[in-house]
């Protein structure tokens, strides 16, 4: 056991933050799920925490496991190819599978296993590698307007299959594969174009909705959502019940919150235990205990930040800023939905909302950034090392 | 690149702290008001009925099942139903309301939902008890069609019991009536309760305005299970058929109430039971269930008890000789009278036959004078057991007996004999005869065979024997010749007949009036035995109380009921018919030259044909048969031409000209032998074509 503790490697205020947020998910959903436990399983409370107790230990497993590979590994063509195009696989069986259940499908069932999962999850990493791949062996020509498109067209294939079934998804994997286009010094004119015609899409696509809702899956239900948001007086009660019950959460926690399980809000929030878990959090732990979470986050991108800032091969430092962008970012909106800052879109908070699948492909993608920070911890033994015997060297001449 | 990163970090930052903030506003500024609204609301689990079973008859026809109804409201709100799609389609919605419930005018319908949309009510009650296909009508109304949420309909659900058939043996199959202050449950919904009910389930709903809750989306919902199917024993034709002869009697009598019960020999099985009773408008309703709980002293039907106790255990033989007299014999201070009279010195047999009253005394008092408890034990082995019978309401049986210091005199003993100081329901004196008929074998009554859950048998109640020889096989020899000499020389002569012989009992009691004792004397008319007597499948006593036409014995008013439905349920039933079938089919084959390969394969084995040349698919085919060997050839026909139909018959005639988009009109009956259109004409769609049948 100690073996594999000292075997623990990569950024140690990562690995805290995560099994910190880790407990917190144990905690928030144990608390969370006690009226649909009781409901679903005889009252058997426990049901929702053991499961995710199994979930959380195996995807720190999954971390531990992916953070001892060395991070070039992933940078090899092959591994990156065959997750691209497992992803458009899974995507794509989703879509069909969703034409023969008749609407559109998150979840792809795993045959044989009773398990499912969002091969969306799987699509997020596997791009943000492609695209760091892409990065990196075009450092030198990435002004240039040819390789610039040929960026965009694994992006917008990939969101493309994304869009019918998760609008919110797709748009959050596009933005963040923008950002980090654009860190990687890419022309703002080309981004701002890109901007701009992504925002015509956009206006197009809302024109779609407000007019011709049944002309895309889903099309109804986002409406009613931009709605609600756009306009409180408009607002269906029903419609607008799910963020005025997150509200009424945010403001009966308090500064301090109510404690933790003394949760009223839970039986009202639509889903206390993935996608309004922040205000959930806020009403038991307070502002200090959503503040904390916050911070959480906030340290979790200035870790990989530094990370990606130190790193010396571009690979891995697009690598690990993109992946880890991707996490923060979806925790932003999930925190920005919570307080009303935003339309209810269905993320999850990562590593903390109750989930299986979903949960694993976050854990790994930690565990791709451990393994960028262990390269790094690496060279820079090697590099002392190595300065020590040209230092020997020196004394000896 | 460094830059880009922290500019992007800078960002992110900021909207940690925006977020921040904005709880912090939700807190401080909003946070007064929602912690109100927070005091406010208000959840309450509601329990969602499940869905009750069906109760089925034997050859699997509902008798009583669940059908859902519809409260029919509206949620009159601005903010539910915008002006725009309230004003415009208010007119029509009522002219629909009118015109489908046609309670209130058009006019009255349309004010309701004025008067009620300026009052901003979230539920205006139209339409209670609306049935299914009514509220899908409703759905489909104008602002209505808009859903839930922007048409403002609410069709709230529940269940209504209903009884299928009606009247037909509604008191054994049962009601539950729990609303009302006295609660009544009767029958198999009472008995079988626990398995019909099934198990609530719960749903979460807050309250959204006054009195209206709506369920909350979550998934904290517990799914209702709906209840088990219970399989009654009771065949729905022979119910029918029973439930018919004795109202055609009872009617013909006026008489007070009757009632029926038909039972399987080998399984107990009930396969009808009846009850029917005049009510004030002098109609007859089913109405206690007598057969099980109306206890009386039976009368003449209990001598078979009585001759199978003195057979058993008195040594009587059936040719041992009896003086009835001229029909009047004075025991102690009572006077013992014979209906007809005046049989002289008979044999045990006759006084059976003749069902003398004399004679039947003569009997127990020469066997049991000296040890009438011997008698009364042996009687209260045949009655007294636990019959468990599978619904409650069932009275015990009583038979007097020496030990019974207060009832027992010195004319019980042949009082006893002829059916009286014995208290005894038709399902009583049923058992027993049942058990006779199988043979001594006596078996406990069953009106349920099995539990269904979701299609899935999971329960199955056996027949289930009480005891296993009621007496010696000699006695039951006996009585099977008793019981059928009463049809072929005694009092039941009019049940005789050449097809299949019936055997059994008549009885005429006099019983004592509830109000007035046996000065006005009330008689109970009944008739109990089986059928086919060498065979017997089925057994069956029919009582009928107080019959006020002049005829009243048993011979006259039950035996004819029970003639009537043992005739239909002898003619119905293949089993016992079998030889009856077999002996018409031997002189005729039948004619069926054309039609599915496997069903003419099949009647052609039956009939011991040989079949050749088979198809390995399923085909139509044209028969042909030489000597006893029957060829198949396939029917051949072509889209778009006129098939050739002769020799088929007139379903799958009807089923390939109607495939093929034609009109048919038929006459006649049997297989086709006549064509409007010649095979071969080119058809087109929607032409007419007319087919002459013949047998």
């Amino acid at each position: 056991m100690l073996r594999y503790i000292r075997n623990i490697q990569g950024d140690k205020v990562i690995w805290g933050i995560v099994i910190i947020l880790s407990v917190l998910s144990l905690l928030t959903v144990y608390s969370a799920t006690g009226s649909l436990a009781y409901a679903k399983n005889d009252g058997n409370t426990e049901y929702y925490l053991i499961k995710q107790l199994i979930v959380v230990v195996a995807g720190l497993l999954f971390m531990y496991l992916i953070h001892l590979v060395k991070y070039t590994w992933y940078s090899k063509g092959y591994i990156i190819f065959v997750t691209f195009l497992l992803s458009i696989g899974f995507l794509a069986a989703l879509i069909i599978y969703g034409l023969t259940i008749n609407s559109a499908a998150r979840w792809l069932p795993i045959p044989l296993t009773g398990l499912t999962f969002q091969p969306s999850d799987l699509a997020k990493p596997a791009l943000v590698m492609f695209l760091a791949k892409l990065l990196a062996n075009n450092q030198d020509k990435i002004k240039s307007l040819k390789i610039y498109l040929f960026m965009l067209i694994p992006i917008i294939l990939i969101c493309l299959l994304i869009f019918p079934s998760n609008f919110s998804t797709a748009a959050i994997l596009f933005v963040s594969c923008l950002v980090l286009i654009w860190i990687a010094r890419a022309r703002m004119a080309h981004i701002g174009l890109t901007i701009l015609a992504g925002a015509a899409f956009g206006v197009i696509l809302f024109f779609l909705i407000m007019h011709y809702p049944k002309a895309i899956p889903r099309g109804e239900t986002w409406k009613h959502r931009i709605e609600v948001w756009l306009d409180d007086s408009k607002a269906d009660p029903e419609a607008d019940y799910q963020i005025t019950q997150a509200k009424i959460a945010i403001a009966s926690g308090g500064f301090f919150g109510k404690t933790p399980g003394k949760s009223t809000q839970r039986n009202f929030l639509p889903h206390p235990y993935s996608d309004f878990i922040f205000a959930f959090i806020i009403e038991e732990y307070g502002l200090v205990g959503g503040g904390f979470v916050t911070l959480l986050y906030l340290t979790l991108f200035f870790r990989i930040v530094r990370i990606a800032n130190r790193c010396k091969g571009n690979f891995g430092s697009f690598l690990s800023f993109g992946i880890g962008f991707l996490i923060v970012f979806q925790a932003l909106i999930n925190m920005g939905v919570a307080v009303g800052l935003l339309p209810v879109t269905g993320q999850t908070l990562p590593l903390v909302s109750m989930g299986g699948t979903s949960l694993w492909f976050t854990a790994i993608s930690i565990g791709i950034i451990l393994s960028v920070s262990r390269g790094l911890e690496i060279e820079a033994q090697e590099e002392k090392t190595s300065f020590k015997i040209s230092d020997n060297l020196y004394a000896t001449v | 690149m460094r830059s880009r990163i922290y500019v992007l970090y800078f960002l992110s930052l900021i909207f940690g702290v925006i977020v921040l903030v904005k709880a912090s506003y939700i807190q401080l500024v909003q946070g007064e008001e929602l912690r109100e609204k927070a005091e406010k609301q208000e959840m309450r689990y509601f329990q969602v009925e499940a869905v009750r079973g069906t109760i089925y008859s034997a050859d699997g026809i509902p008798l009583a099942t669940s059908v859902p109804l519809f409260d029919i409201a509206m949620d009159v709100r601005h903010k539910v139903v915008p002006d725009s799609i309230f004003l415009s389609g208010v007119d029509s919605l009522a002219y629909c309301l009118a015109n489908t419930f046609r309670d209130k005018t058009k006019q009255q319908y349309k004010q309701i939902l004025l008067k009620a949309r300026a009052k901003e009510r979230g539920y205006v009650l139209l339409q209670k008890n609306v049935k299914y296909d009514v509220k899908r009508q409703v759905e489909r109304f104008p602002i209505f069609r808009l859903g839930k949420n922007r048409g403002g309909l609410i069709a709230d659900k529940k269940y209504r019991r209903e009884l299928i058939y009606g009247d037909l043996g509604r008191r054994t199959i049962g009601f539950i009536m729990e609303d009302t202050k006295d609660s009544v449950a009767l029958g198999i919904e009472s008995a079988f309760d626990q398995d019909l009910r099934g198990s609530k389930g719960l749903v979460l709903k807050r309250r959204i305005a006054g009195s209206a809750w709506r369920p909350v989306k979550s998934d904290n919902e517990i799914e209702p299970k709906n209840g088990c199917d219970v399989i009654t024993t009771i065949d729905f034709r022979m119910q029918d058929v029973a439930d018919n002869a004795l109202r055609k009697e009872l009617i013909a009598d006026s008489a007070d109430y009757g009632c029926v019960i038909l039972m399987e020999v080998r399984t107990g099985h009930i396969k009808a039971i009846i009850n029917l009773a005049k009510n004030k408008q002098g109609q007859y309703v089913e109405g206690a269930n007598y057969a099980i709980n109306d206890r009386a002293e039976p009368g003449s039907t209990f001598k078979l008890a009585s001759f199978l106790i003195a057979l058993e255990f008195g040594g009587l033989s059936l040719h041992d000789k009896f003086n009835t007299g001229n029909g009047k014999k004075v025991y102690y201070r009572k006077t013992v009278t014979d209906a007809h009279g005046g049989y002289g010195v008979i044999t045990a047999q006759q006084i059976f036959e003749k069902s003398s009253n004399v004679g039947t005394s003569e009997i127990v008092r020469h066997c049991f004078l000296k040890n009438p408890e011997k008698f009364t034990n042996g009687l209260r082995n045949l009655f007294v057991h636990d019959y468990e019978l599978q619904i409650k309401g069932e009275q015990k049986p009583f038979i007097n007996s020496p030990k019974e210091k207060r009832t027992w005199s010195a004319e019980s003993l042949h009082q006893m004999g002829y059916g009286y100081e014995t208290l005894l329901t038709p399902m009583h004196m049923l058992i027993l005869y049942n058990a006779v008929a199988n043979n001594g074998k006596m078996m406990r009554p069953l009106l349920v065979s099995k539990i269904r859950r979701a299609g899935q048998t999971i329960k199955v109640f056996e027949p289930e024997v009480i005891n296993p020889a009621i007496c010696s096989m000699s006695t039951i020899d006996s009585a099977h010749k008793l019981l059928e000499g009463v049809v072929s020389n005694g009092t039941a002569k009019t049940l005789f007949n050449t097809v299949y012989q019936i055997a059994g009992k008549t009885g005429t009691a006099k019983v004592a009036d509830a109000d007035k004792g046996y000065d006005v004397p009330i008689y109970k008319a009944s008739f109990v035995g089986y059928f086919p007597a060498d065979n017997p499948k089925y057994s069956c006593i029919v009582v009928v109380t107080n019959p006020t036409k002049g005829k009243y014995y048993g011979g006259a008013v039950s035996a004819p009921v029970f003639k009537e439905i043992a005739d239909k349920v002898y003619a119905m039933d293949l089993e016992i018919n079998k030889r009856a079938v077999k002996d018409s089919l031997r002189p005729v084959v039948p004619f069926a030259p054309a039609g599915y390969q496997n069903e003419l394969t099949t009647i052609y084995e039956t009939l011991n044909f040989k079949v050749s040349d088979r198809f390995p698919a399923p085909l139509l085919v044209r028969s042909e048969k030489k000597d006893r060997v029957v060829s198949f050839q396939p029917f051949r026909f072509s889209n778009g031409y006129m098939p050739d139909l002769i020799g088929l018959t007139a379903r799958d005639a009807l089923y390939l000209l109607e495939k093929m988009g034609l009109k048919v009109r038929l006459s006649g009956k049997g297989n086709v032998i006549k064509q409007s259109v010649p095979a071969g004409t080119k058809i087109s769609k929607g032409n007419l074509v007319q087919i002459q049948l013949q047998t």
